[in-house]
């Protein structure tokens, strides 16, 4: 389907949100705030140990406590005590017997009558645990001498092969080669997970909470009550942030609250405190990773050969397709003749991993132009430059072979960045700084990413969007799309996308709560596919229907259906004249009897992937970008402020650019904790820092003074109206702009993020 | 989980209700709460001082400056009287927390949960801070230094309670301060510092370095001897370190803490210099 | 014990547990879920109320405090008519709300600063919302809705 025309009713143009009134008054439901009439609040008992086999559960003294209900452990799930999204690696609540694998392993679920005494009994339940060693980092469990599963502590291997890298390297002038880390971050989305289980009209469950993946829910519950899925209803409340952090975990917060629903046959409501939210929850997988390229001495990238290792924690889960997308993203947006990359996934007894903005690739990008920002230095050949000279274009290659033929930004982006930041007077701007200041230091970093839009080669199966679009006989308009609202903009995009369609105002158009009663398995939000996929199934329900008001409005008429315009709420006939209202048109149609509501289903042609060499078309499309930021750092704390910065995103083309340039800038400043200060610690597989006092996340203070946002439009033909993803792309450059910035600020290069000030304090005292 | 409140409305109300087992008094709970919410305290009784009337004076007593109980931190850094007559309070207290923190918390509060951390705690080790407390033998006051005693740890006797806490003007004093934490705002410090300097007349305290906040006594002397020029800094700097003994914990390392104290402390008369020059 | 207080301009009297906190004592029993939880603990500032011309956290507040307080949550604020307030209504065209978790948070400790500061600086309006943390929009837009709010109030008056 092409889609790529000009439109001009609402698409493009500066719009509220359409979900803004009922947050700014206080009125929107988010998970905790719905209460049931009797309702058991739950409380979860962890494990609290790293490693060890569960020996025994003594709920006693929990149960003595006045106004609990119940303490509910593995013996009492009807269906499979078995979770995990993609890897089902994970038990519901873990069995006596059973291994405990990491501190936040769940042992049972507490139902009381209020919260407190939920929280209370929980405390008082004891667990025998037999201590097994732990395995609390990669090369440890690379030894694979203590395994977390059997048989070995590295279940998967991901890799590509593309040209010879041999070859490539005997061809190279110079050869660079580097170490990095990337460390967890969490994803800190401001409502914390919660879900409430309730038993309904339909002698089934509903299943109200924040998440992103309703149908993942509805899944894991049914498996776990042993149920069928139309026995399962999940609505979505509103979502306060998930950022991956509600992809899979809201599966296993619905399954404990279901066995409690079950149990009890009452309303069941379990909402996370931060602490257990920080302790139980994915993260971003903390990945190390080795760098080697080859160069031509001009600056020509001749061979590229990485090795990653990324710990897994205690359960695969998601990780499976993280690592693909760590794998696809590792050698970066560059046309490269010769990669070879080796991807490894690592068990540990710590948190495990899952899904967070970016995926698995915001590490590998760090560690890639981390090897760009060196080999510039070095061959003194301008940052930008010699990105310029090695990006990908219409006709390149990725690293996985993908031929490119439309919709590349990455030039552009890059061109856009030197101009808008003034290149050459900002080099001598900082320059100047630097010699009239002895304690700080100022540095530029450049850097420079590619994205893959949407689940690609390795989800593939679940590459498919329904979106069911209904005219009310009062003109106003129900959408009901399979993905989610999480702060992002998706309900305004939609309804603009269904406005533009229906020429309907954007007010009469009510785009309801995912409620899986309504849509069919549409696949998770994620990805940065909404806009896509959720997008161009409303746009194929809406259009449809258009066909057919257009029909009736002909009718009426007397125009010819070529000539009929719509738009601004209304359809009128560009010869003569006419208009009639959509309300009054709907009028018509309803009193003859036609089908005013449609389903729209969007899915993509499939990929071609051998995944034994890791080449093919590894996704649909890809968004670019290019950033430069100016730091700040002060020598005597190794404190680092970002001054200012530039950023230029290929979107294919912006649906709703004041939606863009919030997600822009609040990926941005995520990125930027994310590169400075967000540190999880531990202790024996205990998260130390689990509340915001102790796990520092960007205020208002941190900002840079000045971010200047450049939006390029290379329109992709399957997007709706040419779009593509930005939901993940906004976050992606600025960790490694940071990095290489610090970098060039201080003279020695960043290999570790977050750079915390003590990090870069004992790098500025080295030798 | 759950405890008695109690809202005395006078201060021998208040004397009575000091006599219960486990109790605790509660200012603005900004810490209090906090901790109870942690499993970290356990107590039965929350004494709240929100009723009682007065006991949040800012007076001007001569030399000194007197400050109630009930002083928050906004109602402080709103004082005329401490921007005359204490700017390194008020550099201080702009430091803290939040507006809904500094809305609720209090100087003396500050005081008595004896952090290390305490930011407020420097300006009252440079002002030569006496604590005044109340109990049921009457008034008493300790310099601060003998009223804190640890972390967490202080002076106050079953039946006590901080009234308010005395300190020095010191408006004709230079005052600096710097505060390093994870991020630039909205931090508990991992290392702080505080200095006055009045020609060659030096105090100086360091924060979240020491189980307490501390003063380096040696080095204020050497300063004097040396009249207010130093000369060789590694020996200013040496008696400066014997009072920085920091650890490791999760916010930073010791080595971190007092690497930072050495380059703050350089920085801070390289100004010094500079200005006097 | 009973606790007599104003809450959103209205005299009200209420028996409560005084030990509950004033975000649960509002949210489970009075059906005001404006304030939301993110930290417990005073560092997010979704929580944020205003009690006596202040902006404090309603998570570190007893129920037992509230006896005599002027007390204002997100639901009391109001424009002319039935309208939103000059401050929500900046935000709602600035573009300031995502998530819409911190929101409430935020408009309440934009209040309290524009009641005493009409027309701040930026830097006075960072000071004025560092207490509250959002994770969505990078605050840029956040600060230009209370520059927005700023102007559309002094229109007002």
């Amino acid at each position: 389907m092409n889609t790529v025309e000009n439109k001009k009713n609402v698409i493009g143009s500066k719009i509220k949100r359409v979900d803004a009134i009922p947050k700014v008054n206080g009125k929107a439901k988010f998970a905790a705030d719905l209460y049931f009439d009797r309702m058991v609040y739950c409380y979860l008992v962890l494990a609290r140990k790293g490693h060890g086999i569960l020996k025994d559960i003594d709920v006693e003294k929990a149960l003595d406590v006045p106004g609990v209900v119940g303490v509910y452990t593995y013996k009492d799930i009807p269906g499979e005590n078995q979770l995990g999204e993609v890897v089902k690696d994970m038990p519901c609540l873990v069995s006596v017997g059973e291994k405990v694998r990491y501190y936040g392993d769940v042992v049972a679920v507490v139902a009381a009558e209020t919260y407190e005494i939920a929280k209370e009994a929980a405390e008082k339940i004891s667990l025998e645990i037999e201590e097994l060693p732990a395995v609390l980092t990669i090369e440890k469990a690379l030894e694979d001498k203590i395994r977390v599963h059997e048989p070995t502590n590295v279940p998967i291997h991901k890799k590509i092969r593309k040209g010879n890298v041999e070859d490539g390297f005997k061809h190279s002038d110079e050869i660079f080669e580097g170490e990095f880390y990337a460390h967890y971050q969490e994803q800190a989305y401001l409502e914390p997970q919660g879900i409430i289980v309730t038993p309904d009209i339909d002698y089934g469950f509903t299943v109200y909470g924040t998440m992103q993946c309703p149908y993942y829910v509805q899944n894991s519950v049914a498996r776990v009550l042993a149920t069928s899925l139309n026995r399962v209803r999940v609505i979505q409340t509103e979502t306060g942030g998930a950022f991956g952090g509600k992809e899979d975990v809201p599966s296993y917060v619905a399954s404990y609250a279901a066995v409690a629903a079950y149990n009890t046959g009452r309303p069941a409501k379990l909402i996370y405190d931060r602490e257990t939210d920080i302790q139980t929850t994915s993260k971003r997988h903390p990945i190390k990773s080795h760098y080697r390229i080859g160069v031509s001495k001009e600056g020509k990238l001749r061979a590229v050969e990485i090795k990653a290792y990324m710990d897994m924690g205690a359960y695969a889960t998601l990780s499976p397709i993280v690592m693909f997308r760590t794998l696809v993203h590792a050698a970066g947006s560059y046309d490269i003749p010769n990669v070879k990359v080796d991807v490894y996934g690592v068990y540990t007894n710590k948190i495990p991993p899952g899904a967070f903005r970016g995926f698995g690739s915001p590490q590998v990008l760090f560690a890639v132009e981390a090897m760009m920002d060196e080999i510039s230095e070095k061959l003194s050949i301008d940052p930008i430059k010699l990105r310029l000279m090695n990006t990908l274009r219409e006709g390149s290659r990725t690293a996985t072979d993908h031929l490119l033929t439309e919709s590349v930004g990455a030039v552009k982006t890059l061109e856009n960045i030197r101009e808008i930041s003034n290149w050459e007077h900002l080099n001598k701007e900082v320059e100047a700084f630097n010699n009239t200041h002895q304690d700080k230091k100022r540095g530029i970093g450049v850097s420079h990413i590619f994205y893959g839009v949407s689940l690609g080669a390795a989800g593939q199966h679940l590459d498919a969007s329904g979106s069911h679009v209904q005219i009310n006989a009062d003109g106003t308009v129900d959408v009901r799309i399979g993905g989610t609202e999480m702060g992002q903009g998706a309900k305004t995009v939609i309804a603009m996308i269904a406005a533009e369609e229906l020429g309907q105002h954007i007010e009469k158009i009510n785009v309801h709560q995912p409620d899986t009663a309504f849509v069919p398995d549409s696949g998770p939000t994620v990805a940065s596919r909404t806009t896509v996929y959720s997008g161009n199934a409303t746009r194929l329900a809406a259009s449809e229907l258009r066909q057919r008001l257009i029909d009736v409005f002909c009718n009426l008429t007397g125009a010819l259906a070529e000539n009929v315009q719509w738009g601004n709420g209304k359809f009128l006939d560009s010869l003569s004249g006419q208009e009639i209202s959509f309300e009054n048109l709907v009028e018509h149609a309803f009193r003859k009897n036609a089908k005013l509501n449609e389903t729209g289903w969007y899915k993509t042609a499939s990929l071609e992937w051998d995944a034994e060499k890791g080449i093919g078309e590894a996704y649909v499309t890809y968004s670019f970008a290019s950033q430069i930021v100016v730091v700040e750092v002060n020598l005597n704390t190794g404190q680092t402020k970002v001054v200012k910065a530039y950023t230029s995103h290929d979107v294919g083309k912006a649906l709703n650019p004041e939606g863009i340039i919030g997600q822009v800038q609040g990926g941005f400043v995520q990125g930027m904790g994310y590169a400075l200060f967000e540190d999880l610690k531990f202790k024996n597989g205990q998260i130390l820092t689990d509340n915001f006092n102790t796990y520092i996340i960007p205020t208002i203070h941190e900002i840079p003074e000045e971010l200047i946002i450049d939006i390029v439009e290379e329109p992709f033909s399957r997007g709706p109206y040419g779009a593509k993803g930005i939901g993940e792309p906004s976050l992606m450059p600025t960790p490694a702009a940071i990095a290489n910035a610090i970098s060039r600020a201080i003279g020695k290069r960043i290999k570790r993020i977050p750079a915390t000030p003590e990090y870069i304090l004992k790098l500025i005292k080295e030798d | 989980m759950g405890f008695d409140v109690f809202l005395p409305e006078s201060e021998d109300e208040l004397m009575t209700l000091l006599m219960r087992e486990n109790a605790k008094i509660m200012a603005g709970g900004t810490d209090l709460l906090v901790r109870i919410r942690a499993g970290r305290i356990n107590p039965d009784k929350i004494i709240s001082l929100s009723k009682i009337q007065g006991m949040n004076e800012i007076t001007d007593v001569g030399d000194r400056i007197r400050v109630g109980c009930r002083v928050t931190h906004s109602m402080a850094l709103n004082s005329n009287v401490l921007k005359e007559h204490s700017p390194i309070m008020l550099m201080a207290l702009k430091e803290i927390g939040s507006p809904q923190i500094r809305n609720r918390g209090t100087i003396v509060g500050n005081v008595v949960n004896a952090s290390p951390a305490g930011d407020s705690l420097i300006p009252l080790y440079l002002s030569n801070a006496k604590v005044v407390i109340h109990g049921p033998k009457g008034e008493r006051k300790l310099p601060i230094e003998e009223f804190i005693k640890g972390p967490g740890k202080t002076a106050l006797s079953m039946g006590e309670f901080v009234r308010a806490v005395e300190f020095e003007k010191s408006g004709s004093w230079h005052p600096l301060f710097y505060k390093v934490g994870q991020r630039t705002a909205m931090a508990i410090a991992i290392a702080s510092l505080g200095l006055l300097i009045k020609g060659d007349n030096l105090r100086i305290a360091f924060g979240s370095v020491a189980p307490t906040v501390v003063r380096a006594y040696k080095a204020e002397r050497y300063f004097k001897r040396s009249n207010g020029i130093i000369t060789v800094m590694d020996e200013f700097m040496e008696r400066c370190l014997e009072y920085v003994s920091p650890i490791d914990d999760i916010r930073a390392s010791a080595w971190y803490r007092k690497e930072v104290i050495k380059n703050l402390l350089k920085s801070a008369f390289d100004f010094w210099r500079k200005k006097v020059l | 014990m009973i606790v007599e207080f104003t809450l959103n301009g209205e005299k009200v009297k209420y028996d409560v547990r005084p030990d509950k906190r004033v975000l649960d004592f509002f949210r489970d029993e009075l059906g005001l879920t404006g304030p939301k939880e993110a930290c417990g603990e005073g560092e997010c500032g979704a929580c944020t109320i205003i009690v006596d011309g202040l902006n404090v956290h309603s998570c570190l507040m007893l129920a037992a405090e509230l006896d005599g307080k002027d007390v204002w949550t997100i639901e009391g604020l109001k424009g002319p008519g039935e309208k939103l307030h000059p401050i929500q209504e900046a935000f709602v065209e600035a573009g300031a709300i995502q998530c819409g978790f911190c929101t409430p948070g935020m408009v309440m400790s934009t209040k309290v600063l524009l009641d005493n500061n009409p027309s701040p600086t930026r830097e006075e309006i960072k000071k004025a919302l560092e207490g509250n943390l959002c994770r969505c929009t990078g605050y840029y837009k956040i600060i230009e809705a209370v520059e927005l709010a700023a102007e559309k109030l002094k229109g007002d008056g």
